[in-house]
């Protein structure tokens, strides 16, 4: 009985501590969200929805979109995004890389603007495979930009695995100083995605889990994926994965009168085997 | 004692959005990403609280002495919370305030020589 009425006074003292509420509401009930890649020689590709305000109280109706629009930096009319189910749109025009899009919509009698350059090009080779003695890859690269610029290029690389035809991301290490998940520690490896900035050529490394060659086999292949994006996609993508590994950590709202990113990208495939 | 707080700005995720692998890799399709309103946007509840004490002093040999104190702190009202957070439960926004209980009984003693 003593036992019991213990656990009951401690259970009363600890349960009086925290206080649960939700706020009043706040902000637009509705924002549109815009989420897409444009990479250099692919068509315009995106996703459109509607992200509701999590302050208010549960509403069905949707503000619909009608029209998207492209147009080019010179404000010149492309093409028309259009629909394809499941929210996606696409576009018969394709991205050149070093050139700058708009994309146009009305969305609660606002017109909405989304802009993105794709970069320019840049040169990727793959130096050195080695096997390590543990059957661990270690692959060396080098990254070159072609334009001749003195801002940073920000870069994104990515590795996929296709095993049985069905693509995965895989998990690597890398031990680069510049690289900035090591740089800034917000990311813990293995990574998913590295992310680093520069003006001058840089060789990097990534390594492979231990035993990666038991999980190929003939017909698999093993590709890295490097990304020239521009700075605010490239935010969003940092932020994104630290979001990933961090719940506590939100992605900032950039607005400009929508949620997500239309980031653009000039992409190199690498293939390792 | 009566004390009262104006309490602090925090972040609140107010959105929830796809993430963008989703759309580009087809890939994560149930990872969702979580977007604050303004920085700072939201203001905690402000609190007060009364705090009542007593303190014995009895002095001991020579220049010794000892000090009881005892009370109770939030006779009234409540503690200012010294953890806030956040999050997005089945869809809606909860904000959690973790606070000392109240009331709260202490007691100290020092001893001075």
């Amino acid at each position: 009985m003593k036992t019991i009425y213990l656990l009951c006074s401690i259970i009363l003292f600890f349960s009086s501590c925290s206080n649960e509420y939700t706020p009043p509401p706040q902000q637009k009930e509705n924002v549109p969200v815009v989420l897409g890649e444009a990479v250099q020689n692919e068509y315009f590709k995106i996703t459109l929805t509607n992200a509701r305000n999590r302050t208010y109280p549960e509403n069905k109706s949707v503000v619909s979109i009608k029209e998207v629009s492209l147009w080019d930096s010179s404000n010149n009319f492309l093409d028309k995004l259009a629909a394809q189910g499941n929210n996606k749109r696409k576009s018969n025009q394709k991205a050149e890389a070093g050139k700058s899009y708009i994309l146009k919509f009305k969305y609660d009698n606002e017109e909405i603007t989304a802009k993105t350059t794709i970069p320019s090009s840049f040169t990727a080779n793959i130096h050195r495979k080695t096997q390590l003695s543990n059957d661990s890859l270690l692959v060396e690269l080098s990254i070159k930009n072609n334009a001749s610029s003195t801002d940073d290029s920000f870069y994104v690389i990515e590795c996929w695995a296709s095993i049985n035809k069905k693509q995965t991301k895989l998990p690597f290490a890398n031990n680069d100083s510049f690289i900035h998940n090591n740089k800034y520690g917000m990311l813990s490896s293995p990574f998913k995605r590295l992310f680093f900035s520069s003006t001058s050529p840089q060789q990097l490394s990534i390594k492979f889990l231990s035993n990666i060659y038991l999980y190929f086999k003939d017909g698999d292949s093993l590709i890295i994926k490097i990304k020239s994006v521009n700075p605010d996609y490239y935010k969003y993508l940092y932020n994104t994965e630290i979001q990933l590994q961090n719940e506590e950590f939100y992605l900032p709202n950039n607005a400009n009168g929508y949620l997500g990113v239309w980031g653009g990208a000039y992409e190199e495939t690498l293939t390792i085997f | 004692m009566w004390e009262y707080n104006t309490e602090r700005y925090i972040s609140i995720p107010i959105y929830e959005i796809a993430n963008i692998d989703n759309v580009i890799n087809d890939d994560s399709p149930s990872i969702k990403n979580y977007v604050y309103g303004d920085i700072n946007g939201f203001q905690l509840k402000d609190n007060y609280r009364i705090d009542a004490g007593y303190t014995f002093q009895i002095k001991g040999k020579k220049y010794a002495k000892h000090i009881l104190k005892t009370g109770i702190y939030s006779l009234v009202g409540k503690a200012a919370p010294f953890r806030a957070t956040s999050s997005v439960f089945e869809g809606e926004v909860n904000i959690e305030e973790v606070a000392l209980p109240s009331p709260m009984p202490y007691v100290s003693y020092t001893f001075k020589f």
